[in-house]
Order: C-alpha cells, then structure tokens, then sequence
C-alpha cells in the first residue's frame, strides 16, 4: 500500500505541476497557493450553473429534475474530460518507461494513474452536481444521511462516464494514426467542452420550463441512472443501491480496460509502425514561402499554440453570438434600417478583434524556443526571416477577419458600400500591429522554455502588447477632428491613411534598428 | 576557406568567453576544434554560423565577410550543432526539402541526394514520420543528412558523432575524408581525441577563450612526443 500512495503521490504531482507552469506559476508555496486559487476561480461558473439549476427546475415545481439533469451534463462533461486525459495519461505517458522496470505489480501503476483522473473528475463534480444535489436534499429536510448520500452520488458519479470514456480511447487506441493526432483529439475534445458548457447554459436560461421539463423527463427515462441519482439527492437508499451498483460495475470494466491501456502503450512505445513506401514530393519552393509555411506550422502543430490563437479568435464572435442568443443583444434591433451604424460598429469591431487580441507577431520568436538557431544559419536575409513572422501574423488575422465580414454580411443588412473603407482600415489595423508587435518580440526574446505555455502567455510580451493598442484610438479621433465633414466611411478611411503612414514608419524601424536587434538575439 | 581575425566574444561587458581569436583554415582540410567544457568552442562555433555577432574581429568564409554580407557567406558553408533542437511537428523529408529550398538545391540533385544521404545513415524508411517520433541519434543523422545536401564547401560541425552508432560515425568520418579530397573543408569540435587525431590534418586547443596551439597534429604530436590525449590534458590543466 506505500508504495501505491507514493505512486499516486507521484502521479499527482506530475499531473499538477503541468498545470502550474502551463499557467506560468513557480514550484514555490505561492506558486501552489495560486493553481489552488486558480483552480477555485474556474469553479464558480459552474457551481452558478448548478445553483441555476436547481432554482429553475424548483421554480417549475420539479426540483429533482434538476438533479437529473446535472448528471446528464456531468456524465458528457466527465467523458469529454476524460478523453483527453485518459490519451495523454496512458498512451503518451512517457513515465510507464521507468515505472514498469520497478518492482510494483502492474494494477498498482494502471491504477495509480487512475485515481488521477477520478479525483480530477470528482473535483469537477464537486462544483458541478453537488450544489444542485445538496439544495435537493435541502428541500427535502435535510439529514446526515441524504448528506452523505449526496456525498457518495458525487464520489461515484465519474465511473460511469470514465467507463466509457476507456472503451473510446481504446477504440481510438487501436488506430495509430489516431494515436499520432494527440493534438487534434485534445483540441476538439477541448472545444466540444466548451460546446457542451455554452449549451448546457443557453438550454437552462432560454429554453421554455415546459420544453425542458419534458425534454429532461423523457431523457430520464431513457437513461435511468440519471433518475436514481435523483432519488440519491432525496435521501432514497434504493436509489443509492441501484446507482452504487451500476458504479460499481462500471468500475470493474474500468479497471479492465485501462490495463488493456496500459499494454497496448507499452507495446506502442516500443514499436515502430510497419513503414509503407511513401512517395515524396522533391519540388523546388520558394524561401518565403517555405518560410511562411514553417511558422503557422508552428502555430498548428502545437496543441497550446493553436487553442490559445483559436480562442482569441473566436472569442469576441462567441460572446457576440451568445449575446444575440441569450437576447442581451436583441438581434431584430440591428436588423432594422436606422441601426446601420451601430451594426457598422459591430461589424467593424469583430472583424477588428483578431488584429486586436490575436498577437501573434509578439511571440513570433519566442514560439520557436530552442529552434530557433535553425533559420538563422541559413542563406537567408534576416529582413525575409521577419518578413515571414509578420506574413503569418498577417494572414491568420486577415483571413479570420474576412471570414467575419462574409458571416456578418450574410446576416446582416449592411451597406456593401461600407466594406472598401471598412476593411481597408481593418487591414492596415492587421499589418500595422502585427509589424509593431514584433519589435517587442524582438526586445524581449524568450527561446529556452520548457512548457510552450510560457511562450505566449507567461510572458510580458503579450501584455505590452495589449497595453499600447488603447492609444490606437487616437487615430479615429484625429481623423474625425481633421476631416470633419468626412463622414463614417471617410473617417474610416483617413484612419486606414493614417495608419498606412504609421506602418510605413514602422517597417522603416523593423528594416534597419530592428533587423540588427534580431541578429544579436543568441539561439 | 575560413578566416578568423581577431575574434572576440564578450558577454555582458564583462566576462570574455572568446578572446582574440585568429585561425586560418585552408580548402581541402580537416580542423579539429579541441578544448575542455566552457573553453569557448561553442561561442566561436555560434560566431562562425552567424548565430552570435562578434563582439570584435571579422569572421571571412570562401573569401566573403560574414557580417557584411551574411546571406552570400551562409551559402558557403552548413552547420550540425551538438544538440539537435529542430522543430519536430514536421516529417523527416519536410525537413529535408526545407532546407534545400533554402540553399536552392534543384529538384533532381536534391532527390538523388536525400535518397544517398538517408539511406547511407539508415534513416530513409522513417522519412515520412513526425521528426518528434525519432531517436536522438535519428534526429542527429537528419541533421547531418541536412547539411550534407546543399554540399556547401564548408562543414561545421560541432559534436557530430554524439548519438551516432558505429556504422553512421563510420560513414560521417568517410564523407568528411572525402569532402576534403574534393577540395571542400570540414572544421568541427570533438572531445574524441581518437577520431581528432584519426582524420584530422590540423587541430586548434582553446582553453578559457584563447588559442593555445594550432598546428598539423603530426607536427604537435612529434615537438611534445605525446599521445594527443596527454598534450591535450597538459595545454588545458597548466591553463
């Protein structure tokens, strides 16, 4: 038994401490204190969601449905969660190399690992259905045993979905080009999270009482266990014995699946594939492109590079949508034929957002961390090397920008005549910061992290770089004191005017200061 | 073919890591770069790639100055550092067609010579999986079949052999022997003082940032009449 508990110990400690430095935070007291307090931020949405829960259901007279239906939720969110987790923990787990040799029976270091993912799972539940379980259980008087009940429904609820989510990874397992898209699963696992998070939220504050009472009755149907942690949360022993049996049981698989798990990683990390014959394509390409194509590479290749760019894309359009769907922002306002300019507004702020808040030119160098020396040794004009960090940042930004013009000119009944100056300005916003960006990069060089989180957001880069774009607003302002009769399209033309002038100045710097400042940066 | 004159490094004003450094290395040799840990071999190796700028001196290769016309001068020679910290999202032959856009090698001579290269080092069936899938000393025979194909008439390496097992080292030593009968120049740093004094023509030992000796290794064995070993840990420990 010591040596499982210094197993698990271990377990967690890895498992922790990806998380403190992915969020920049030291191995010191502080640093632990901080994840903690992090971690409890990132619960009080969801214990609102489950207190939200739990007063809409009551209001409609059905309390316990509320219950049910958090656990329907807890089971997707608890199998979306440990999807990823499970991948990462079992088959890209590197630790089974020098743990397997020990002399520890092979359960103790499947479950060691186990226990990770369930306490991590039973953290969620605790903030997800134990609010809504216990304010059940409070309306139903409550005791020391519909308390522990509640309790118990929280501890046992992950095997369940844990159960499925092992039999999905060993399916997945078992195609080695799954196996080689890490990256991918964790990516759509992560957005499907926030999917099903939005949903669970939108369905609780728009959806009728009559609709979702029903909708939750007949799911509950279908679905038992959800109507018997119901019961649970009311105190109901029949219910516990029916729901423990069915945790039980799921455990039992569980545990069955992830030894699988276990053998097929280790057969994984010791073999190669069968190698077919490939057929490669030998064709002479131009530097800049190859560059070009090296740095969003870059970007998509890395699973925290990639979230990270992809949020801060979609999250101004996200918040616009939820807007419109939860009717904070009522959609028929700006559909009607005196709103143009505040839809002109809209339209010009969201498709200037990803030049706003997607800087990716102030980590251009420093998302290359140690491979950085790699370009520099090469025949090639440092002045073509920046180019190629400006013309990603550029392209990434500009083709999300159109992609919101085209959506927002689909939907809404903008002027087309608002489109030349409108995206003239949002394309010179897009090179003017993505030029300027990079000489904070090029100042503040950071190449030798371990974790790529510190490169893009532990760094101050990123927030200098946030700090001066307030004073970009001045440029609006000045345009429409000079041109005062320019009228919305002109000012948003003078803007762009200016802001080409402002772009020439600084490629003027990034050309001579900043080309000599890049060649001291050391590899 | 490499002309070092004068070359310092100093870091933060204060601490000198190279230290007028002059060398001349001619067409057609082997160099061997020697020295203890921390002797600067990597900060002169860096200053030659391009990857750190002298803090004084003019680094000259195949007769162009480095720093006056980087990209001419980086056309001359290819460079294997001793770790291989490449970007590994991509695959083997990505790599390899990298960097032959860069050196702009032709369609026809860069296919024949991926093939000769990765099947020589035994790498040719794991071209088309992610580099981050490879071994180290995979990554290491990439690396080298990378700077092997633009055939630059320069080859720096640093550490070469590190990783390299029996076969590939062997076939590495041949084609630096062979690269230098064809008129190229190999300069490269090793703590393997047997393969130095197997191949080498000359050998250069710096010790904290200094040039201690620099000559024909048959010339310094002969005036010291010691192994290579002994007159190595003799120059570096008096130091």
């Amino acid at each position: 038994m010591r040596k499982f508990r210094a197993l698990v110990r271990l377990e967690l400690l890895e498992f922790f401490s990806k998380y403190r430095t992915g969020m920049g935070y030291g191995a010191t007291k502080r640093g632990r204190g901080l994840l903690v307090f992090t971690l409890l931020l990132l619960g009080i949405p969801f214990i609102n969601m489950s207190i939200e829960a739990y007063q809409r259901f009551w209001g409609w007279g059905r309390p316990e449905l509320g219950v049910a239906y958090m656990t329907m939720m807890a089971y997707l969110l608890l199998t979306f969660t440990a999807i990823p987790l499970l991948f990462s923990l079992y088959l890209h787990s590197r630790d089974f190399q020098f743990l397997t040799p020990l002399p520890i029976p092979t359960d103790d270091l499947v479950l060691a690992k186990l226990v990770v993912v369930w306490l991590y799972l039973t953290g969620i539940n605790f903030v997800f259905l134990f609010p809504v379980a216990l304010l059940v259980g409070l309306d139903a008087g409550l005791s020391v045993w519909s308390f522990l009940f509640s309790l118990l429904l929280i501890v046992v609820t992950p095997f369940p979905p844990l159960f499925l989510s092992s039999l999905a990874v060993l399916g997945l397992s078992n195609r080695r080009a799954n196996r080689n898209r890490k990256s991918l699963l964790s990516l759509f696992f992560a957005f499907a999270l926030l999917g099903l998070v939005l949903a669970a939220q939108l369905l609780l504050t728009n959806e009728g009482a009559a609709r979702l009472v029903a909708w939750t009755e007949r799911l509950t149907r279908l679905y038992p266990p959800a109507g018997w942690s119901a019961q649970v949360a009311n105190g109901s022993l029949l219910g516990l014995l029916k729901y423990g049996a069915l945790s039980f049981l799921c455990y039992w698989g569980l545990k069955r699946t992830v030894r699988k798990l276990y053998w097929s990683a280790l057969l994984f990390s010791g073999t190669r594939s069968a190698r077919r014959p490939v057929t490669f394509d030998y064709r002479l390409r131009k530097k800049s492109w190859q560059l070009l194509r090296r740095h969003l590479l870059l970007i998509m290749k890395q699973p925290v590079f990639l979230m990270n760019t992809i949020l801060s894309l979609i999250l101004p359009g996200l918040v616009f949508l939820i807007g419109i769907l939860s009717g904070d922002l009522a959609a028929e306002t700006l559909l009607l034929p005196n709103e143009q300019k505040r839809l002109l507004l809209f339209w010009l702020g969201l498709a200037s957002t990803p030049a706003l808040l997607t800087n990716l030119s102030a980590t251009a160098i420093s998302r290359e961390g140690k491979a950085f020396w790699e370009t520099r040794v090469l025949p090639v004009a440092t002045w073509t090397n920046l180019r190629a960090r400006i013309g990603t940042t550029i392209l990434v930004n500009l083709a999300f920008s159109l992609l919101v013009t085209v959506v927002f000119f689909l939907y809404f009944p903008l002027e087309k005549l608002a489109l030349l100056p409108g995206l003239f300005f949002v394309m010179m916003l897009t090179i003017f910061l993505a030029m300027t960006d990079l000489v904070i990069n090029i100042y503040r060089p950071y190449l030798h992290w371990t974790n790529p989180a510190a490169a893009i957001k532990n760094n101050l880069n990123v927030l200098f770089s946030l700090a001066y774009r307030p004073l970009l607003a001045v440029i609006p302002f000045l345009s429409a004191v000079c041109f005062p009769g320019a009228g919305v399209y002109g000012i948003l033309f003078y803007s762009g005017l200016l802001l080409f002038l402002l772009t020439l100045l600084v490629r003027k710097v990034l050309r001579t200061i900043m080309v000599e400042k890049f060649d001291q940066i050391s590899g | 073919m490499l002309v070092l004159e004068g070359v310092s490094k100093t870091y933060d004003g204060k601490r000198m890591a190279v230290n007028r450094l002059n060398l001349a290395v001619n067409a057609g040799e082997i160099f061997g770069f020697i020295g203890p840990n921390g002797a600067g071999k990597t900060t002169t190796i860096k200053m030659l790639t391009g990857l750190l700028p002298p803090t004084e001196g003019r680094i000259m290769i195949n007769g162009v100055d480095l720093a006056a016309s980087p990209v001419e001068a980086k056309r001359n020679f290819t460079y294997v550092p001793d770790h291989p910290e490449i970007f590994t999202a991509i695959r083997g032959i990505d790599y390899l067609n990298f960097i032959a856009d860069m050196h702009e090698v032709p369609t026809a001579k860069r296919r024949t010579r991926i093939e000769k290269y990765t099947r020589m080092f035994a790498i040719d069936d794991a071209l088309g999986e992610m580099i981050h899938s490879y071994s180290h000393g995979m990554k290491q025979k990439l690396l080298i079949c990378g700077a092997l194909l633009p055939q630059a008439p320069l080859f720096i390496l640093d550490e070469p052999l590190v990783g390299l097992d029996p076969l590939a080292a062997k076939h590495l030593k041949e084609i630096m022997v062979h690269h230098c009968a064809a008129g190229g120049t190999v300069f490269f740093s090793s703590h393997l003082l047997a393969v130095v004094d197997q191949i080498c023509d000359r050998v250069a030992v710096i010790n904290q940032g200094e040039l201690v000796i620099c000559d024909r290794v048959e010339r310094i064995k002969n005036d010291f009449a010691q192994s290579l070993e002994d007159i190595f840990l003799e120059l570096t420990q008096d130091a």
